[in-house]
């Protein structure tokens, strides 16, 4: 005889569930989480821009490169300045640029900065992207998005390529186009109807992009992004001006060649078995210790580096910091990465403006405390806008 | 972009029944609204692909977060059963306390079942597309979660009188 659970559901209906506030704190996840995913999501523009450019490249025989890659030269990349945003100022190393007006999103590219400013109450729509090398500022494009949703650009690893969801033209349509801000020329650009799906760019590279399309997978959500790990991945030459979809395996190969690119486990299910890149690594402190977590911040990960499959194990000083939560911002060079560490304001995984800056060696897992935090200084970093 | 006018509605209409799922399954209200704005967040990045009614679609990203989540989170979670204010008139069950700490020393997976199964009364059927598991897994971990009901000490003697439906 099995026990009754009915009166459970009678308990459960005693809980209130009418609380006004939810729905505005539901949109401020959902602004968060943009934010987090900047790095991935783009506009279905440039979905429908690249399954128009991989249909193209169907019905002229030019896909499935299966040919061998040109495998990464491993030089050195150049080494990119600590760079964060308080207030009107951008810290670019050692040059403070005020741009003023309040930043609200940057990211760094091996000539400089790329940023979004406008005031904290700014609605979504097209805003001018702009570019600074630590001496002028220049206007080098436009992209959508507000404070709280995030902008939808990407800097490359290493390099000086930028993805961008560009503007609407008169049409309606948005542009997905890739900047070199060595020059400042767009290198890339398609355009195509707005077609309400996300592309999920998976890794911006200074010769090569990678995404998904979620709508080619068995994917629920587009945030799953160990689910888009299926078939096949497409692939925007930067040399060739060229896009093909190429089998996983070769992004994995490719992946392996790249000293910046940090991959989770490999779980071994489906859809595909293999590891996943994660373009913004967040750890838990347990101690001196940082412990990875999965990609929602929720589980303990093992993270290592593509290149070598060296597992990833970061420590901090003790007394160094009181921050609970690291979150990966930027890449100094091949082996120094930037951490933002704060304390959870929630105890979830909502990342904090004010909080410590940290540069980690990834080679001896040793992190040193750069910056410290000051109360009521909100930082803006790369990857945490 | 998805509909924000029809997302809202959604959120609006359906939260408080989707909030007594999660409670079930967190067995802590702030846990359980914490994990239904994590899960009405997930689904609005989705929401425009979602074909047809969105309930199904938001819940199982509800059972699923639920099992997976189980470190960080995992540790706010009480071992002692919240009971909510009964509401004027209505007297609380009075082995509801039991029942939900019982249901609490459940593996997260087999108390999602239990939860989806006898409580909201689904069908295997249902119950697996919830949990994106098969129905022979639903069945076993159904068996398992109930065994170890009629095993659980705090139900006691009375347990054994009740049947599930």
């Amino acid at each position: 005889v099995n026990p009754d659970l009915s009166p459970l559901a009678q308990h459960a209906s005693l809980i209130d569930g009418h609380r006004p506030e939810r729905l505005a704190e539901v949109h401020e996840r959902i602004g968060v989480a943009r934010k987090r995913r900047r790095r991935s999501a783009l506009s279905a523009a440039a979905v429908a821009a690249a399954a128009v450019v991989v249909v193209v490249a169907v019905a002229t025989g030019v896909t499935e490169q299966r040919g061998a890659e040109p495998v990464k030269n491993p030089d050195v990349a150049p080494a990119r300045p600590l760079t964060y945003a308080v207030g009107d100022t951008i810290h670019y190393g050692d040059r403070s640029i005020d741009v003023g007006e309040e930043v609200q999103f940057l990211t760094v590219t091996d000539d400089g900065v790329a940023f979004v400013r406008e005031p904290l109450s700014g609605q979504p729509g097209d805003k001018p992207l702009w570019f600074t090398d630590g001496s002028t500022v220049e206007r080098i494009g436009t992209t959508f998005g507000s404070p709280a949703r995030g902008y939808l650009v990407e800097a490359s690893d290493a390099g000086s390529l930028l993805v961008v969801r560009d503007a609407d033209d008169e049409m309606g349509r948005r542009d997905f186009v890739v900047i070199d801000t060595g020059n400042g020329e767009v290198i890339h650009r398609d355009s195509a109807e707005f077609g309400g799906t996300d592309v999920v760019v998976l890794s911006v590279h200074d010769d090569a992009i990678y995404w998904a399309y979620p709508a080619d997978t068995p994917c629920d959500l587009a945030g799953d992004r160990e689910c888009l790990r299926y078939r096949w991945v497409v692939r925007y030459d930067v040399a060739a001006d060229s896009i093909a979809r190429v089998p996983w395996a070769r992004y994995d190969e490719d992946l392996r060649s790249r000293p910046r690119t940090i991959v989770g486990p490999d779980r071994g299910t489906p859809p595909a078995p293999g590891t996943f890149p994660l373009d913004d690594p967040v750890f838990a402190r347990e101690g001196t210790d940082l412990i990875a977590l999965d990609y929602d911040g929720a589980i303990e990960a093992t993270l290592s580096r593509a290149r070598t499959g060296e597992p990833i194990r970061f420590r901090v000083p003790e007394a160094a910091t009181e921050a609970t939560r690291f979150e990966f911002s930027q890449w100094l060079d091949d082996d120094r990465l930037v951490l933002f560490a704060y304390t959870d304001p929630y105890g979830g995984s909502e990342v904090a403006d004010e909080g410590d800056i940290f540069v980690c060696v990834v080679a001896t897992g040793n992190c040193r405390l750069e910056l410290r935090g000051q109360a009521g200084t909100a930082y803006q970093l790369p990857a945490l806008d | 972009m998805p509909s924000d006018v029809e997302f809202d509605e959604f959120v609006v209409a359906r939260s408080p029944a989707l909030l007594r799922t999660a409670y079930l399954l967190t067995r802590d209200p702030q846990l359980a609204e914490d994990l239904l704005q994590t899960a009405l967040t997930k689904a609005w990045f989705a929401w425009n692909r979602i074909d047809g009614d969105p309930e199904p679609y938001v819940r199982r990203i509800l059972v699923t977060s639920s099992v997976s989540w189980w470190r960080k989170r995992w540790t706010h979670e009480t071992t002692t059963a919240f009971v909510p204010e009964p509401a004027p008139g209505a007297e609380p069950p009075v082995d509801v306390h039991d029942l939900m700490q019982a249901l609490g020393r459940l593996p997260r997976r087999q108390r999602a079942v239990l939860v989806l199964r006898y409580v909201e009364d689904r069908t295997e059927a249902d119950t697996a597309a919830l949990m994106g598991c098969s129905v022979g897994t639903v069945k076993s971990q159904c068996s398992k979660a109930l065994a170890k009901l009629r095993a659980d000490a705090a139900l006691g003697a009375p347990a054994d009188e009740r049947s599930a439906r």
